[in-house]
């Protein structure tokens, strides 16, 4: 029992490929699923990846070696997302994966599955384990591509209460500086830096509120950034359909306001590709999901 | 027991133990500074804003590195070495083997820090270190094994000493946990399995390398001060096996709920629990040992950091086996409860008794007094205090952030109202650094003051 011979092969090995064995391998490997590489998992491109070339030709052709959004441009641009999400330690601070417990498939939407991680986008997994921010397992096209420029590129400004640090390096530098909206069209050219930033809070700002009045009635959406009532509504459903189209226009057709430096470079295109596919890929269907059966 | 025998000048190495302590304060006044750095974030003042390779994300991971593989790694390798010749009566192989190995060690740190601040993290939690780095790694463990393991065979007692239990099989699970950990989930198991090692890789570089080597070195070292044997043989025993056999099969509960078979994930909720019987024999075979001289939690430093060490110890694997029950992690998960027990178990146990070790080596390395006993006051009472703090502070925020995720409030909203908790973090942060400041400035005065103590030199 206290000889060396007996710790080390026992205790020391015997014990702990047992419990690699039990824990890790074995029951995993038992279950048959299907193993799927990058390129499998990018033959049908994403339409942001799409989105992603018709809006930045030049630095798409540069990052990729062609202007096309095609699987083969695609599969490269998973493989260097996923890379830049590991160097910069997104995973610390997002899971990817969603329990079927603490409502957490209302806030973020299906409970994970063993197949949709069966793959080469999952070595090593990426589930993480601590959610300074959300879960981004379900976060292919929840918002648009200039969200997340403008969101990498200063978090606050897309969402004020933000504490994710803005990732500059992402961007290609440029001198200029240029409030531009999400199509890419020049709202303005601005001497300093200050001033950009002016006009973009200036647009970016624009949240709206609900707020009851007096009593029950009426309901009022405010347009945040003026701070003025925008609007006067019978009932609470009728001015949130009203605050959501507002909301829905804001991020889709309304300027998102951005530098003109916001141009993402190879790392950029690549992370913001990646995480618009997030939750796309199911895998192959399993007839024994592995979930746990108790609530 | 070691101070029965007659302990030969030859058979230490007393420069290396040294030079491995010296390397571990400074990876923890490193590692310290790192977090506050990355502490900062979280309320929005952090200082090196838009510099990519200070970036708060790759920081968080130098951090957490420097304590595994600079703070305890380099500590406990200079334990062992201290340790072992004396409980075997037998010198290490070869003293160049020994030095390589130091050598290697701080190769494996420095390319982790520049290696993970210049973009090249694995993704694979607590093995962050560099692709490139993990090789030297394993090669700097093979060579520690080739060295350490000859004497242990050929030791002059006819019975191995308890702590030789814990060292020889965390020669063996160290490198099988190393190499698991950073090459199957890279390579060969994706997904859901690739988890469930990762998950075992967490749990255990903490129980199959730092707890083996933090409790072997107690079982050395409080029979030295205490001056007396350990309180039962039996209980050691148990406590050995019985961490041996249940604590590698833990690692499931960090990814409960996860798509990982559920059965798994029972498995390894009944290992955690009954981890903490094990433990509980470990605590009062321990205290049952100090019995008769509580006086040395007044007079020996050490001792007092030991045995804090172990209130905390049993404090983090108490609030394991309640924590890892699903109806705790439906809520805890994922938020900052696990950061608050992680840092208790990583500073509160094995920092303190790494720091109860340096005050009880350190004269002894060195051949001087301590330059300031006052000092070790000032820094007890501010790293005690300030780990005290940030345990409550975390621990309740994560309660807060877990109820409020569930309850579907905004997710901006739990950000807000965590911004408190997370500033109190960063003060409790402070008190720390403080304290070990403290121990810093009184370890670099001893080394130059008057005071010899040619007695300590000789023990």
């Amino acid at each position: 029992m206290e000889r060396f011979q007996t710790l080390f092969l026992v205790a020391g090995l015997g014990f702990f490929c047992f419990a690699v064995f039990a824990m890790g391998i074995g029951s995993i490997g038992a279950r048959g699923l299907d193993y799927d590489t990058v390129e499998e998992m990018a033959e049908t491109v994403i339409p942001e990846f799409e989105e992603l070339a018709a809006t930045y030709p030049e630095q798409f052709q540069a990052a990729y070696g062609e202007a096309e959004a095609n699987p083969k441009t695609f599969a490269d641009a998973l493989r260097s997302g996923r890379d830049v999400y590991v160097a910069e330690a997104c995973w610390h601070c997002h899971s990817q994966f969603i329990r079927p417990v603490g409502n957490e498939y209302l806030r973020f939407g299906a409970t994970a599955t063993a197949n949709e991680g069966y793959n080469e986008l999952h070595m090593p997994v990426l589930y993480g384990t601590r959610r300074v921010g959300p879960d981004l397992s379900r976060e292919a096209g929840k918002r648009p591509n200039g969200w997340h420029v403008a969101h990498f590129w200063e978090p606050m400004e897309v969402v004020p209460s933000s504490i994710m640090p803005s990732f500059s390096w992402l961007f290609q530098a440029s001198g200029r500086f240029e409030v531009v909206n999400s199509r890419k069209e020049t709202v303005g050219v601005f001497a300093s830096e200050q001033e950009a930033t002016q006009e973009m809070q200036k647009r970016n700002n624009r949240r709206y509120s609900i707020e009851s009045g007096e009593g029950s009635k009426p309901f009022h959406v405010q347009d945040s950034y003026t701070e003025r009532v925008v609007q006067r509504f019978a009932d609470e459903e009728e001015a949130r359909a009203h605050a959501e189209g507002l909301n829905t226009g804001l991020l889709a057709d309304k300027p998102f306001s951005s530098k003109a430096e916001m141009v993402p470079n190879k790392k950029g295109l690549s992370l913001i590709a990646y995480i618009q596919f997030l939750g796309t890929w199911s895998g192959e269907v399993d007839e024994n999901p592995a979930e746990p059966s108790e609530d | 027991m070691a101070e029965k025998k007659p302990v030969s000048e030859g058979l230490v190495d007393r420069q290396l133990v040294k030079y491995f302590f010296v390397s571990s304060i400074t990876y923890l006044v490193l590692g310290v500074l790192f977090g506050l750095t990355f502490s900062t974030q979280f309320f929005r003042y952090y200082i090196f804003k838009n510099i990519e390779s200070l970036s708060p994300g790759r920081v968080r991971m130098v951090h957490t590195n420097l304590v595994a593989y600079g703070f305890l790694m380099n500590a406990f390798l200079g334990g062992a070495f201290w340790a072992m010749p004396r409980l075997t009566g037998v010198a290490v192989l070869s003293r160049k083997i020994s030095w390589t190995v130091y050598g290697l060690m701080q190769v494996v740190m420095l390319g982790t820090i520049f290696g993970i601040l210049g973009g090249y993290a694995q993704g694979v939690e607590w093995g962050e270190t560099p692709k490139f780095v993990d090789p030297i790694m394993v090669i700097a463990w093979v060579l520690l094994c080739i060295n350490v393991i000859p004497p242990i065979v050929r030791s002059k007692e006819k019975n191995l000493y308890v702590t030789l239990w814990y060292f020889s099989a965390a020669l063996a699970w160290t490198a099988l946990t190393y190499i698991m950990g950073n090459y199957l989930p890279e390579y060969v198991v994706p997904g859901p399995g690739g988890a469930a090692l990762t998950g075992l890789f967490i749990h255990d570089l903490v129980g199959l390398f730092v707890t083996p080597f933090g409790w072997g070195l107690m079982y050395y070292f409080v029979p030295v001060i205490t001056k007396k044997p350990i309180w039962s043989h039996a209980l050691s025993l148990i406590g050995f096996w019985g961490l041996a056999f249940f604590y590698p099969l833990n690692g499931v509960h960090h990814f409960m709920y996860s798509p990982i078979p559920a059965n798994v994930q029972y498995g390894a909720v009944v290992a955690t629990v009954a981890v903490e019987i094990v433990v509980t024999s470990v605590v009062v075979n321990f205290f049952m040992t100090l019995r008769g001289r509580g006086d040395l939690l007044r007079t020996s430093f050490p001792i007092r950091w030991f045995y804090l060490g172990m209130v905390f110890y049993f404090t983090t694997c108490l609030q394991c086996a309640f924590q890892v029950t699903l109806t705790f992690q439906e809520i805890i998960h994922f938020t900052d409860w696990v950061v608050g027990h992680a840092h208790l178990v990583m500073f509160g146990v094995f920092g303190f008794w790494i720091q109860g070790m340096v005050i009880y080596l350190w004269p002894r390395l060195t051949g001087r007094e301590w330059w300031s006993r006052k000092l070790h006051g000032i820094h007890f009472w501010l790293v005690a205090v300030g780990m005290l703090i940030m345990f409550v502070d975390l621990t309740a925020a994560g309660l807060i952030q877990g109820y409020m995720w569930k309850s579907l409030a905004p997710w901006e909203d739990s950000v807000i109202v965590s911004v408190p908790f997370w500033i109190t973090r960063t003060f409790s942060g402070l008190m720390i650094f403080g304290g070990v400041s403290c121990m810093v400035v009184n370890m670099i005065m001893t080394v130059g003051s008057e005071k010899t103590a040619p007695k300590l030199a000789k023990a």
